[in-house]
Formats: C-alpha cells, sequence, structure tokens
C-alpha cells in the first residue's frame, strides 16, 4: 500500500507559520523511511497528514492531497484509515484508551473495532504479548505501568491490528537499550513481509541499520531524500546538513580518525559496526 | 554527611506489586550520578523516594539527616526538586510563567527574587520566548524545558531529572549536557535516569545499575560495560563506540572518541 503527497501545505489552527510547505513525495508500498529532523521540524505533522489525524482530527487550513492506497483522505473517515494505517503516537500515554483496565482488554479494544472474533481476537492478543516479551504485563493496569512499560503497550496495541502502513512517531524514546533494539527488529520483519514503514526518530545510529530511505525534514520542507549509505559515506553529501542532524557515531569517529592521520578513507566512512569493525582492524598490528 | 542516604528500601505499590525490593545507596555533596536499568526495574520508584513523593514501606530514607518520614513533600522539594519523566504529569498552570513562579513563590521567596530567578532560569532553558505561551500548547521537548525550569527557579540543592532526554533532538542533548555541567559547578547534586549511555557518560562517572527491585551494580562506565553478564540481566547493550574498542582488542571500554583514540594510538 502507498502513500502518495501532492503540493501539501498546513497550517494549524490558531496559527499563522505553515507547519509543512509544499510537500511532494511518493513512499511505495513495503519501503522504510526514516523522517528525520530537529525539534519543530516538522517531524510529528507529517506522520499526521499520512495518518489522516490532519484533516480529521486537526483541523486547520490544508492545501494540496494525501492519497492512501490510491484514497484521498479527506474523503475516508478516520475509523476506515485505522484499518489500513497504523500510527503509534509520540506520548503513549495519549495511545491508551483510558476505558480499560488490564493490557490485555486494551490490546483487545483495539481489534474489537477492526470487528475481529473473539477466538481470534485472544490468539493475536497473546501472540502481540509474547513478541514483545510483555506477557507479564497481561494482567495489569495500564495505568500503573513503568513509563517504557506504557510505550511497549502502545506499540503493542498498534502492532496488535496487523496495518498495511506502520508509522511510528519516535516509538523508543523510553524503551531501555534492549527494548529498542526488540521494537526496531520487529518493524524490520513486518517490513519484510511487505508492511509500508514510516518512523519519526532522532535515534541515527539505529536508522541507519535499519532503513532504506532518510528523509530530512527543515522548517516544514523535504531537504533530503536519500538512502542512509548515499547520505553518509561521503562527507560532501552530509555537509549541507550538519545543522539539522548530526551523522552516526562511527562516521564522526573516523572523522576524527582521519585528522589525525589514524586512518584513511578509500571506500567512504563506515556507518556502521560492521563497517566500522573492518575499516578500523585494516591495520597490520591488529 | 552524605547528602542522600537510601537503607534497605523497600517498596510495595498499593496493587500489591513490589517494586523495590532492598536498596542500599549513598550519595555525597555535589555528585552526578546516573540511574540506569531496565524498563520496569525500579528507576522512577526509588527517585521518587527522595522528594517524598513516595516513602519507604519499609527501610529509610535520609535526605541531608532528615529522615524523609517526617517531612512532607513541600518541606522536601526546597532541598530536593524532582523532574517527572513525564512533563505533562507536572505542569497545571495557564502560563509557563505561572508555572516557574509558582514554586519558587510557594516555598517563601520574596517577590523581587521570584521575579529574577524566573528570569535567569527561563534564558538558561532556552524558553524565554515561550514564557507567555499555555504550556498544554506546546510541543513535547518544549515541555520538558518547562518542567525542568519550574524546578529550577526554587533553587533546590539536589536534582533530580528521570529520563530529561527523551524527546530532545542532538542540539537540545547538547544544552542539557551543557546546562547539567553549569549544576555540577555552582555545588548541585544531580541525580539524572536515562536510557541513553552515551548521554550517560558525558554526564557522570557513577553508574548506578537497577535490576528487579536491587542494585546490581555501581561501578564507573568503563567497569560497567564489560560486565557482559550483567548487562544482560539488566536488559542493558553498550554503547557502539566501547563497544568496537573491545572487539578490537583494547584493554578497556573506550567512554568517547578521545579514548578510543588515545587507545587505538597506544595499540599500534
Ligand atoms: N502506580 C503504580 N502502581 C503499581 N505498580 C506500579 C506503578 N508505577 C509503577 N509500577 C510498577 O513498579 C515497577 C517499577 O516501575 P518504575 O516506574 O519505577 O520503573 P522504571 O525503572 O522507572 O522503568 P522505565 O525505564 O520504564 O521508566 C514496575 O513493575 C511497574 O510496573
Ligand atoms: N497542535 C499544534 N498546534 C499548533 N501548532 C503546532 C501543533 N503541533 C505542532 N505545531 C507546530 O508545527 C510545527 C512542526 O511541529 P512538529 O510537527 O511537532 O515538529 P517535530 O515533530 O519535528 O518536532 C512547529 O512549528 C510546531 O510549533
Ligand atoms: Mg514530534
Ligand atoms: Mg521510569
Amino acid at each position: 500500500m502507498g502513500i502518495n503527497i501532492k503540493d501539501l501545505s498546513f497550517i494549524y489552527p490558531g496559527s499563522e507559520k505553515k507547519a509543512l510547505k509544499n510537500i511532494d513525495l511518493n513512499i511505495g508500498d513495503g519501503e522504510f523511511c526514516c523522517i528525520l529532523g530537529k525539534n519543530l521540524a516538522g517531524k510529528s505533522t507529517l506522520c499526521y497528514t499520512i495518518t489522516g489525524f490532519i484533516p480529521h482530527f486537526f483541523k486547520g487550513k490544508i492545501e494540496g492531497k494525501v492519497l492512501i492506497d490510491d484514497l484521498d483522505t479527506t474523503d475516508l473517515p478516520l475509523h476506515k484509515i485505522v484499518t489500513k494505517v497504523g500510527f503509534v503516537l509520540q506520548n503513549p500515554f495519549n495511545q491508551l484508551s483510558g476505558s480499560k483496565f488490564t493490557v490485555f482488554e486494551e490490546l483487545a479494544f483495539s481489534l474489537e473495532n477492526l470487528g475481529i472474533f473473539r477466538n481470534e481476537m485472544i490468539e493475536r492478543v497473546e501472540e502481540i504479548l509474547k513478541k514483545l516479551k510483555i506477557y507479564d504485563l497481561k494482567h495489569r493496569s495500564p495505568y500503573e505501568l513503568s513509563g517504557g512499560q506504557q510505550q511497549m503497550v502502545a506499540i503493542a496495541s498498534i502492532l496488535v491490528m496487523k496495518p498495511k502502513i506502520l508509522v511510528l512517531d519516535e516509538p523508543t524514546s523510553q524503551l531501555d537499550p534492549v527494548n529498542s533494539k526488540l521494537i526496531f527488529s520487529l518493524v524490520e520483519e513486518l517490513n519484510n513481509d511487505g508492511v509500508t514503514i514510516v518512523i519519526a526518530e532522532h535515534k541515527i545510529d539505529e536508522i541507519v541499520e535499519f532503513a532504506d530511505r532518510i528523509l530530512l525534514i527543515e522548517d516544514g520542507k523535504i531537504v533530503l531524500d536519500d538512502s542512509p549509505n548515499e547520505v553518509f559515506k561521503t562527507f560532501s553529501k552530509y555537509k549541507k546538513y550538519t545543522k539539522y542532524m548530526r551523522p552516526p557515531c562511527f562516521v564522526k569517529l573516523a572523522q576524527r580518525m582521519e585528522r589525525e592521520g589514524l586512518w584513511k578513507k578509500n571506500n567512504g566512512y563506515p556507518i556502521n559496526f560492521e563497517q566500522a569493525k573492518k575499516e578500523f582492524s585494516k591495520r597490520p598490528t591488529i | 554527611m552524605p547528602k542522600i542516604l537510601v537503607e534497605k528500601l523497600k517498596f510495595t505499590y498499593p496493587s500489591g506489586l513490589k517494586a523495590l525490593k532492598g536498596i542500599d545507596l549513598k550519595i555525597e555533596d555535589s555528585e552526578s550520578v546516573v540511574i540506569i536499568g531496565e524498563n520496569g526495574s525500579g528507576k522512577t520508584t526509588l527517585v521518587k523516594h527522595f522528594n517524598g513523593l513516595l516513602k519507604p514501606t519499609s527501610g529509610q530514607v535520609w535526605i541531608e539527616n532528615k529522615n524523609t518520614k517526617d517531612y512532607s513533600i513541600a518541606e522536601l522539594s526546597k532541598t530536593v526538586g524532582y523532574i517527572f519523566q513525564n512533563p505533562e504529569q507536572q505542569l497545571f498552570k495557564e502560563t509557563v510563567r505561572e508555572e516557574l513562579t509558582f514554586g519558587p513563590k510557594n516555598i517563601g521567596f520574596s517577590g523581587n527574587k521570584t521575579k529574577s530567578r524566573v528570569e535567569k532560569i527561563a534564558k538558561m532553558t532556552n524558553i524565554y520566548n515561550l514564557l507567555d505561551l499555555n504550556p498544554r500548547r506546546l510541543n513535547f521537548f518544549q515541555k520538558q524545558w518547562v518542567a525542568i525550569a519550574s524546578i529550577l527557579t526554587m533553587d533546590p540543592k539536589i536534582l533530580i531529572l528521570d529520563e530529561p532526554n527523551t524527546s530532545q533532538d542532538f542540539l537540545g542533548v547538547n544544552k542539557l549536557i551543557d546546562l547539567i555541567k553549569h549544576l555540577l559547578k555552582s555545588k548541585k547534586t544531580l541525580i539524572t535516569i536515562t536510557h541513553d549511555l552515551n548521554f550517560a557518560s558525558k554526564i557522570s562517572n557513577r553508574f548506578v545499575v537497577v535490576s528487579d527491585g536491587k542494585i546490581l551494580l555501581d561501578d564507573p562506565p568503563q567497569n560497567i560495560f564489560v560486565r557482559q553478564k550483567e548487562l544482560v540481566q539488566a536488559n542493558l547493550i553498550s554503547p557502539p563506540i566501547p563497544r568496537l574498542g573491545i572487539s578490537l582488542g583494547f584493554k578497556y571500554p573506550p567512554i568517547s572518541n578521545k579514548d578510543f583514540i588515545n587507545m587505538y594510538r597506544e595499540l599500534r
């Protein structure tokens, strides 16, 4: 299922400033895109447009079009969009229904809305609890959890619906390193099964491992649209954008090694662990 | 006299959940301590005992020799400032300015002193231009700064930051690091909870690892990042640069790029 955005601009109600400016963007079926950019750049706003929150929840002033699976989101009611597009919100607390007493009921509630029968519902909830390794939270109240546990439940409540397009807004902000890695791997697994992924993130070191495509937003505009490899392998490509995002940690290290005459660039900068290990073990003494 | 002394602390939530299972901890004046560990391990529950938001089920918590069970939250707030993991639980006023003014007024600062602190802290936390806005209308990372500022205006000697970096971009994280260094220079005692071990190593040399309601390790990061068994137990992964150093045969995990380069030179 693809996403087509045509000349989209958006102004929040009561504001004069365009939060998005003339966005043209096509995301193909099965792509894995990451939205990067500073605070206030427009990452969440772009997520809202893809998920129908704009225009259905945030009214504002909108120009241009957003098509999901060739259907205009303006014409589709939110409860229809939800069946195609799953949206993990930036603040997990806002994801919870507010009406359920246990984590199990919270997740089952997601499926009730899709009209899924009881047996399948139970099976799917159990499956997602195990996948996210939060089975022990099954009978706990969603409001008596730690921040990170609540974020895991919020993610589960969307994944359990098995959407064809998954939009995640800084989904791992409160997760410990192992849980964070678990979520990135599960998202990659879904992507391998054909799910289209759009994720807004600050964690650049994780993103270069998983995403096919980086969309850098600055002041409501997409200023860069390329693969992580292309962006970071040569510094010349990245140079223009140092004010808007930091490079992966290995690029930074390699640049310093280069300056100090300890390493020479041949195939570009290493962007992940394996590449870095290979590059820096090359010396005869190791 | 330690700034904070925790003895045999156990805590059980009203639901019956045993969150802390025997914690002993001593934090000295002007220290910077980082608390790390698995989601749900008890980090937030532990630090909420330092300003009396929670009282021990058993055991003792002493702040500057005062047993927290004998003092109210309001009294402890003069000494200990806790900044919530979710800033939305902390903000309740109509404007950012009122939010920043509330604390100092409440603990008896004069009108003039309050006003000058609000100005100073608003500038220090980059929210001066937000003072007349409603905090509910702000972006999450701005709420995080407002929550920090509304505690700093009270000038507490001990500050607890519960995951202050979660929705900050790289510039915001750098500003946080600068702020924490500045506070340490002015002799504050700082306790920071975070999952970002890289950020953690920039602000502290003492990592307290909490696992299943107990303290598993309390050591400098160099020692923590090589304890593979304990890292697994606490759902932690050492950061990429230290991991790279170890895999290249360095004796110790390099904490910074500078460390890495020095150890790399030594190897040849
Ligand atoms: N209000 C509550 N009632 C009952 N149990 C709670 C409550 N708040 C937290 N808990 C439980 O207490 C334990 C410790 O939670 P705490 O919030 O201290 O964890 P944490 O280490 O801060 O985790 P995180 O990294 O996710 O913020 C967890 O098992 C959690 O589910
Ligand atoms: N609910 C809202 N009402 C008014 N303005 C908003 C709202 N949410 C975001 N904005 C504004 O839209 C712009 C983009 O914000 P946002 O999409 O939240 O950025 P990011 O997610 O990249 O931090 C900012 O100028 C921000 O102030
Ligand atoms: Mg956002
Ligand atoms: Mg916590």
